[in-house]
């Protein structure tokens, strides 16, 4: 092996280890029972699964997870598709109304979410959208459009035009062209989207924790955050409700890495 | 990609229909519970056990028991701004001060007679009202870990005033323990050590009492010096864990569990959360030293496991109902027990477990209401906890810190 090569395996090794340090700490606290004090780095003399029946019986870690994918496929599916369709007529049609209206969109993602809260949180109750999937769905997609209609028009500008005027000559509409043209095109920026809004959207607090209140319903960060209390806290069923909880994360991002990286790497080059 | 189209778009419009449909109601009455507590706590699961008894021997009810965990607080003030609020909800300490307008009063209801005298000056406002039903009541004096002190030849009965206290911690300090642990990291703890100070400076000598100066906007700046000065000395002599600082609540409370600290800066629950941690430790607590020879000790006592009523809730009556359930004798005591705390009202006792013969030892010290929520104005937390973490780190002086103190207190005062 060359020399180089072998500096550079070292250190990748060294940066897989450093990320995985949070997990072997999570894994080590959440085998021992709270009765354990050894140190956090030491693995338990003897497995233990408390931890693992508080996360799955009082936390409905399962459930949560359940709730947190419907969420989160929904509403990346709804931030992908209206995030194109508003990105494609204010990227092809530069009047000065659309350049106003994609400030705008620019503008509101400044604006940090939680200064709404209170009004957000009203409006909700007055709509009855509290602790409802359509509700939480709402305001996630609300949130996230901004992002994904600033990189679909920025995306969409790069497309030759030559492509629509081909399509309207041989007799395409506005709507025809963006879905049988244009659409088919974003699918490297579409991987982005869907990794930016997706992992926002698993791992939101902060607006599930006002939206979703009842226990019926409530997403993985809620769960986690159950066993943290002013007064009391605990660390280990916490440490094995987060555990649980990234599983369906890595597999499902190892089974689509390839495309992610590649959705990535194209979306780049554009 | 247009196959991908059609399906991402069934799979939208199903969901829509759905999700739409999820919010259906059911023919019960639905009431929410909504504790500021942690999903493992014996007290979330003692209510969510009242709560399934009474939905079964009331088959048209059905209860919501909400953990509301570490933002329960935020939680709160956002639905109190957004007047959306649960229909019963625990006041964590601030049924008056912060609930009340909020809260049902409670006067009128037939177990207020058997309010507790430990908690009723706690909960009670200037016109005589109160919102809650406290199940049980949390005593603030000073936890500490009995062994430590047999080990380090401290004799706990003999703390009478802070100088013997800080003797104490000489002690345990030369027999190679940690004095007092403080999680400094949750800031909070750092307030409870001040409305030690403070009780034993300002209200414990009951000749020069500040509590008339205090409710009537004057601010004793002067003896706040003092107030600040002992935790200003504390640290200076060693007597707070090293990382007091970076510590949170949780590792205090396992430092003081594992036998490695003598006091622990919190209220009395801390013992229940140690002997989860240590199941054979021996811990104990001491009323709160005065200041001065001729002052007294002193016990506070304030809310812990205490349940209010929504005023606006439109299932008001049917929320009393269960209030009037959880204020049966057997059900206080067993919330009581859970938290070996004691009962909140008087027609019930509960098992308070290893501090039993602390309770009885100190059955005759005088309680008064938590410090900052009886004589200080609101906002006046967040001052002494920030003051405190400036003098551990620091960056300020006792001086400078009473200073900030007072000009904070006039300002909230008159607001």
């Amino acid at each position: 092996m060359k020399k180089s090569n072998l500096i550079r395996n070292i250190v990748a090794v060294v940066i897989a280890a450093v990320h995985f340090i949070p997990f072997y700490i999570a894994i080590t606290v959440a085998l021992k029972p709270r009765t354990d004090f050894s140190s956090r780095w030491s693995l338990p003399s003897e497995v233990n699964l408390e931890n693992f029946a508080y996360a799955i019986n009082r936390a409905k870690i399962l459930d949560a997870m359940r709730d947190s994918a419907i969420i989160t496929v929904v509403s990346v599916l709804l931030v992908a598709l209206l995030g194109a369709m508003a990105a494609y007529p204010l990227a092809r049609m530069k009047n000065r109304f659309n350049a106003v209206i994609l400030k705008i969109v620019l503008g509101v993602m400044m604006i940090p979410p939680l200064s709404m809260l209170v009004p957000l949180v009203t409006l909700m109750s007055d709509i009855n959208g509290i602790s409802t999937y359509w509700g939480i769905i709402c305001v996630l997609v609300t949130f996230q459009l901004p992002l994904s209609i600033f990189m679909y028009s920025n995306f969409i500008e790069a497309i030759p035009r030559e492509l629509d005027e081909a399509a309207e000559i041989d007799g395409c509409s506005k709507f025809m062209i963006f879905y049988r043209i244009i659409l088919p095109l974003l699918k490297p920026v579409t991987a982005t989207v869907i990794i930016l809004t997706g992992v926002f959207i698993w791992n939101d607090y902060q607006f599930s924790l006002y939206i979703l209140q009842s226990p019926r319903l409530r997403v993985v960060t809620l769960a986690v955050s159950s066993f943290f209390g002013q007064s009391s806290s605990n660390l280990g069923a916490a440490a094995a409700c987060a555990l649980i909880a990234v599983v369906p994360v890595i597999v499902v991002y190892i089974a689509l890495q390839r495309y992610f990286v590649r959705g990535m790497i194209d979306s780049a080059g554009k | 990609m247009k196959k991908a189209l059609i399906v991402a778009a069934v799979v939208v419009v199903v969901a829509v229909i759905y999700f739409a449909s999820s919010g259906t109601k059911s023919d019960k009455t639905e009431l929410s519970l909504f504790l500021s507590m942690q999903a493992t706590e014996p007290a979330t699961l003692t209510f969510e056990d009242l709560a399934a008894e009474y939905m079964k021997e009331n088959p048209d009810v059905s209860i919501e028991v909400i953990v509301g965990g570490g933002d329960a607080e935020a939680m709160l003030k956002t639905k109190m701004a957004a007047n959306d609020l649960p229909d019963m909800w625990t006041t964590h300490g601030w049924s008056l001060m912060r609930y009340s307008e909020y809260l049902e009063p409670l006067n009128d209801q037939p177990w207020a007679k058997d309010i507790s005298p430990l908690i009723k000056p706690a909960i009670t406002g200037k016109d005589g009202k109160f919102y809650v039903l406290p199940m049980d009541v949390e005593v603030t004096g000073i936890p500490c870990n009995m062994t430590v002190l047999e080990k380090s030849g401290v004799d706990a009965d003999a703390i009478r005033t802070l100088d013997d206290l800080f003797a104490a911690c000489e002690k345990v300090k030369q027999a190679g323990f940690t004095p007092m642990v403080l999680g400094g990291k949750d800031i909070w703890p750092i307030g409870q050590y001040l409305l030690w100070t403070a009780f034993s400076e300002l209200v414990a000598d009951t000749d020069n009492s500040e509590i008339d100066n205090l409710t009537s906007g004057q601010f004793p700046e002067e003896k706040w010096v003092e107030v600040v000065g002992w935790m200003h000395r504390a640290k200076e002599l060693g007597y707070f864990n090293v990382d007091v600082v970076t510590s949170s609540y949780n590792d205090s409370v396992q430092t003081y569990a594992q036998d490695k600290a003598a006091f622990i800066v919190t209220a009395n629950y801390a013992v229940g959360e140690a002997l989860t941690y240590n199941p054979n430790g021996k811990f104990g607590f001491i009323p709160i030293p005065s200041a001065d020879e001729n002052g007294e000790v002193l016990l506070m006592t304030g809310e812990r496991a205490a349940v209010g009523v929504w005023k606006d809730s439109p299932r008001k009556a049917e929320s009393l109902k269960f209030i009037a359930y959880l204020a049966q004798p057997e059900n206080i005591a067993r919330m009581a027990t859970a938290g070996s705390n004691p009962t909140g009202l008087t027609n019930s006792t509960s098992d308070t477990g290893m501090l039993k013969p602390f309770y009885e030892k100190y059955a005759s010290v005088t309680t008064y209401p938590i410090f900052d929520r009886a004589y200080l104005p609101s906002g006046m937390w967040d001052t002494l906890c920030t003051t405190g973490a400036a003098i551990l780190a620091g960056s300020m002086t006792p001086k400078q810190a009473a200073e900030k103190a007072r000009v904070d207190y006039d300002k909230l005062y008159h607001q």
